[in-house]
């Protein structure tokens, strides 16, 4: 009898356990995502409204505003690591900013032009693309080159890429006409890497005439 | 016995829950037949129904393309500026095709003597209910800049071509009808209740490029890999798996039970 006893209670034991860890992993281990992608019924934001594709000469871009998603920033030059990813704003005065990528096309010009921006800090919270994933088609923005002109660019479409399986032609490869890509993070994060698993990418086409000073 | 009844329940509950869990971690929707994040250009084209122009002579009303828009052959066309399309194999999801096609600087005017209304900057949104949207100017002046002119019957839409030769993929047999909004807004400008929603307008043609397709400009430096390392997780949320939670907490409701019962009988033994 003492040995049945002995084996319900190791047998409780046992699911008594699983049960603790299971709770521990439950309310530690799961995905933190990004900062939530917003599905609201906002009308698109428009800055301007006069078509026609542009196609000034070469000037790099100096700022960028978003108004739909409360982005004022400087936009600073960038290039690419040692190993081909893009360069970002390492921790220091200029990590909260913008930057372009200098082997990417002029705003404007034809081809792909690329600017990235963080989501977030290690430490510090929301960095100045944290909601770059509420953008949506129509929502409009302004890059102003270093020339002073300043181009409108109209939302074509918002999507996220798992870091691993990131479709680099798609994205960078030639484009028939002056197009943009936003970049930041996006999806879960992962603790362990350090790293959210996911970008989110703006695809974006200028509308209208630069407009000059 | 039943101790050992409840324990087994309770660890094929785990094990169930386990299951469920990496079930729903390999769900996903199915795969597109074909995405475009950015369309770079090509048309929609409209072939004018007969019933539309008649009704539009009748009024004396004359149809005439603006801006970068056309009218040739009983065929309007509007040029591909910008949006998205995305599209899946039919059936699978609805609707099938999904995104924005933006068409700015192009549009139809329709005039009657000194009146002149124009529809214009359509962007052609394919859910549900699909509808093509536009700006609608009377004599120069913007009456509103987004409303519904056309409801699109998608239910005629035939699959998707392709033509590799010429880089392009056709979407065709969307019923373009005219809503009722339009309809009422066109009357009261032309002064008449002859014009009636659900009025079919015609059947358009959707021509998009194939991504890279046409050449294009690459960058003029080297083409960066892979995506961009550009966060540090501060503002991440969640981290609580509800399911190995919701595991958990049966686990020790199991144990628990079996402890009462244990002591119970214990208890009544001594």
């Amino acid at each position: 009898m003492a040995s049945r006893t002995r084996s319900w209670a190791v047998a409780i034991a046992l699911v008594a356990a699983t049960g603790v860890v299971l709770v521990v992993l439950g309310l530690t281990s799961g995905s933190r995502a990004a900062a939530p992608v917003a599905a609201d019924a906002r009308a698109p934001v428009p800055v301007s409204a006069t078509p026609a594709p542009a196609s000034p000469e070469a000037s790099p871009p100096v700022r960028i505003s978003i108004p739909a998603i409360g982005v004022e920033s400087v936009v600073n030059p960038s290039g690419l690591n040692p190993d081909g990813t893009l360069e970002v704003s390492a921790p220091g005065p200029r990590y909260d900013q913008a930057s372009w990528y200098t082997g990417s096309a002029s705003p404007g010009q034809d081809g792909p032009s690329v600017i990235l921006g963080h989501i977030d800090s290690a430490r510090n919270g929301p960095s100045v693309f944290y909601r770059l994933a509420q953008l949506r088609p129509l929502d409009e923005f302004i890059v102003t080159r270093a020339d002073g002109a300043s181009l409108v660019f109209r939302v074509n479409s918002v999507q996220q890429y798992p870091k691993n399986a990131f479709p680099s032609q798609q994205v960078y490869g030639p484009t028939p006409r002056p197009e943009m890509r936003l970049i930041t993070c996006g999806g879960p994060f992962d603790d362990s890497a350090r790293s959210y698993r996911d970008n989110t990418v703006v695809y974006a086409s200028p509308i209208g005439a630069p407009t000059t000073p | 016995m039943k101790l050992r009844t409840i324990a087994l329940a309770g660890v094929a509950a785990l094990t169930l829950t386990g299951l469920g869990s990496g079930l729903a971690l390999a769900q996903s929707g199915p795969p597109p037949v074909a995405s475009i994040p950015s369309l770079t250009g090509k048309s929609t084209s409209v072939k004018l129904d007969s019933g539309f122009t008649d009704a539009l002579s009748s009024l004396q009303v004359t149809p005439a393309p603006t801006g970068s828009a056309t009218v040739e052959d009983g065929n309007a066309s509007f040029p591909i500026t910008g949006g998205n399309v995305t599209v899946y194999k039919p059936g699978e999801v609805t609707p099938y095709v999904q995104g924005m096609i933006m068409h700015d600087g192009s549009g139809l005017s329709l005039t009657k003597g000194d009146t002149r209304v124009t529809l214009e900057d359509f962007v052609i949104d394919p859910g549900q209910p699909a509808t093509l949207k536009g700006k609608v100017s009377a004599n120069g002046s913007v009456v509103a800049e987004s409303v519904t002119l056309f409801d699109l019957d998608g239910s005629t839409l035939k699959p998707i071509t392709t033509d590799a030769s010429a880089g392009t993929a056709t979407l065709t047999g969307t019923t373009v009808k005219l809503s009722t909004d339009a309809a009422d807004a066109l009357n009261k400008a032309f002064s008449t209740d002859a014009l009636k929603g659900g009025t079919t307008v015609g059947i358009a043609t959707i021509v998009v490029n194939l991504p890279g397709s046409d050449g294009g400009s690459g960058m003029p430096g080297a083409m960066p890999q892979g995506g961009a390392e550009t966060g540090g997780g501060s503002t991440a949320t969640g981290g609580v798996d509800s399911t190995l939670l919701a595991g958990g907490v049966l686990a020790l409701a199991v144990a628990g039970g079996a402890l009462v019962v244990v002591r119970r009988r214990a208890g009544a033994r001594g």
